[in-house]
């Protein structure tokens, strides 16, 4: 009866074909979406990873109230003089300052350069030597005072070349800058479409409007010393004002806004998913039960010449069985491609994803296959 | 002739003959309720000797086809007993029933009922496969032998003609040595030529092979190869030839039809 069940299959290609065709489509949808958000939710995550990575603590400012959801709050700036005091705690081994905020760089036909929507960070960088700098050369010199460095996928699309003077607009008036050199991010070839622009400090707070404040200080402690000593030093000296975290706690700090957009995103491509798995799962209903009325008479032959009514049943749900596991693994690997097809759709309309490679989520492979 | 079948049927009711393969007993078949009611079986009794050839022979609605549905078990009868091989079918359940058909029942239909994705070969031993039996090399080899298929044997019912297709069935009906073979209009949908070779080949496997067989079919040539002929009109068996030739039984017909 096995290989009878096997054999139906095979005799009815056509009909197999659609009906598996149908459950590829479905899982397919799903499993992109899901390979998708997990693998911007992944790139996002290794880019605040990345940038927290050479800090072991975190001082920032603090928010009169917080809003309940972890977002749209920007913390403000305080006094530059902590930096002074954090740098003589005997737990501390380095420490740098910091300030940023949104700097827009403006193109050749003196338009700002946007990429759908997606930010333009400005931030300083105290040296690039620095333990807690993101950013690797890729060629020119760090920035010294009125110069800038920015982001390698910025600076190929807008066909800057160094040396040349850059437009950069922040709080207040344009400034002209000239451009130092290139950097780029970390692990990551483009952070999502975003900008970068990077100043040596003083530049930096005066684009920003932040002079004598700083809105970070990132600290490296000791090799002998631990995180939460160095923690319990800190808060010994810090003002009213601040707070501090470990460089974990911020880097998760950090990403809970990224994370509400990855959510809607992929509650907005499940709904798509939804849709065509609903749809699909007609299509493949339908084709089933059309299977099965086409067939009466083959299943009737098959009662009288002594078979039972569980073997006829068994070989039908074997049946569907074996066609929905093929179909559903075909449909996950379509899934990839569909995400890496997607990435691709996001980059053409200019909304950059942060692309790390394709993750594939042990929960992806569970939820196409169940569905 | 009508008062010999009655008479004949008041005797037989209280015990079967014991060579009897099937046996029926005051059969009847009510389709549906009420005003709108009808009567496809209004009593009927008779008994299937082993090794013979019986056919039965009607007018369409004369109820052939639900007699030869009840026979198999493939029908319920509104009252009256059909027993197969000894036992007494319409009180069995599914699994019951369905065991009975492995072992006693083989089945001919008139439009093949093939499974177009086996070959010929995998189509006669289909009953054994369902089974869980493994198939006899001698008697399979054997049996296709008999039914001329030998050179046909990898080859898928869509490849074989009509009276190839048939052949198939009946080695499909023959393999598990049923006690009792239905065939439902074996010739029902095949030309002249090719069904004087299949009843034929029916004949052979009555007398070589000692099947029982009831054929059901309105042709006269078919039933005139019959052991016994049973005729059936609105329900009831109205007359009974032994070894009746295909001209007398034209007649007959006619004579059901005008009457």
């Amino acid at each position: 009866m096995t290989k009878f069940a096997l054999r139906a299959l095979l005799g009815r290609k056509l009909r197999t074909a659609l009906t598996a065709f149908a459950i590829v489509l479905g899982v397919a949808t799903v499993s992109g979406t899901y390979v998708l958000t997990d693998s911007i939710d992944k790139a996002f995550g290794s880019i605040f990873t990345d940038s927290r990575k050479g800090s072991d603590a975190v001082i920032s400012g603090k928010s009169a109230f917080k809003l309940s959801d972890g977002t749209g709050v920007t913390a403000p700036a305080f006094n530059q003089g902590l930096l002074q005091e954090v740098r003589a705690l005997p737990a501390v081994a380095v420490a740098d300052g910091s300030v940023n905020g949104e700097a827009q760089l403006i193109g050749k036909d003196g338009k700002a350069i946007v990429y759908g929507g997606a930010p333009n960070l400005g931030f300083s960088i105290a040296r690039g030597a620095s333990p807690f700098n993101p950013l690797s050369l890729v060629e020119g010199s760090w920035p010294k005072r009125n110069e800038v460095v920015v982001d390698k996928s910025t600076a190929h699309k807008e066909h800057f070349t160094i040396g040349q003077t850059i437009r950069v607009q922040a709080i207040g008036p344009v400034q002209q800058l000239r451009l130092s050199g290139i950097v780029k991010f970390g692990s990551v070839g483009t952070i999502g479409g975003a900008t970068l622009a990077g100043f040596d400090l003083p530049t930096a707070q005066a684009l920003f409007g932040k002079q004598g404040k700083l809105d970070e200080i990132a600290v490296a402690s000791k090799s002998n010393v631990s995180t939460a000593q160095l923690l319990t030093e800190i808060r010994g000296i810090l003002p009213k004002d601040t707070q501090v975290r470990t460089g974990q706690a911020q880097a998760h700090e950090d990403s809970k806004d990224t994370n509400a957009f990855i959510s809607f995103l992929q509650k907005f491509l499940l709904g798509f998913a939804g849709v065509a798995l609903f749809v699909g799962s007609f299509v493949i209903a339908n084709s089933l039960s059309i299977t099965i009325a086409q067939r009466t008479r083959e299943l009737a032959t098959l009662r009288t010449l002594g078979a039972s009514r569980r073997q006829v049943l068994r070989s039908i749900i074997l049946e569907a069985l074996v066609m929905g596991i093929f179909a559903a693994i075909v449909g996950l690997f379509a899934g990839l491609a569909l995400a890496k097809g997607l990435f691709k759709l996001f980059d053409v309309v200019g909304f950059t994803l942060p692309n790390n490679g394709l993750t594939l989520e042990t929960r992806t492979v569970v939820v196409s296959l169940a569905v | 002739m009508s008062e010999t079948v009655q008479a004949t049927a008041a005797t037989e009711t209280a015990m079967p003959p014991a060579d009897a393969v099937v046996s029926a007993r005051d059969l009847t078949r009510r389709y549906g309720e009420g005003d709108t009611a009808v009567d496809a079986l209004r009593g009927i009794s008779l008994d299937v000797p082993k090794g013979h050839l019986t056919a039965v022979m009607g007018p369409s609605g004369s109820g052939k086809s639900t007699l030869m549905h009840i026979l198999a078990g493939l029908d319920k009868p509104t009252s009256g007993e059909v027993t197969i091989a000894g036992t007494e079918i319409s009180k069995l359940n599914d699994s019951d029933l369905t065991k009975l058909r492995r072992e006693h029942i083989g089945f001919i239909f008139q439009f093949f009922n093939l499974l177009p994705m086996l070959s010929a070969e995998e189509n006669v031993v289909l009953p054994l496969s369902i089974a869980g039996e493994k198939p006899d090399k001698a008697w399979v080899n054997e049996l296709i032998e008999k039914i001329g298929l030998a050179d046909r044997r990898k080859h898928r019912p869509s490849e074989l003609s009509g009276g190839q297709q048939q052949r198939v069935a009946i080695g499909r009906a023959l393999v598990s040595r049923p006690s009792i073979v239905f065939a439902d209009e074996p010739t029902g949908n095949l030309d002249s030529k090719t069904s004087g070779e299949i009843l034929e080949l029916l004949e052979r496997s009555v007398q070589e092979l000692e099947q029982t067989i009831v054929m059901v079919t309105h042709e006269s040539r078919a039933a005139a190869i019959a052991d016994r002929v049973l005729f059936l009109a609105d329900g009831v068996i109205v007359r009974e030839s032994k070894d009746i030739s295909a001209q007398d039984i034209v007649a007959a017909m006619d004579e059901l039809g005008g009457s």
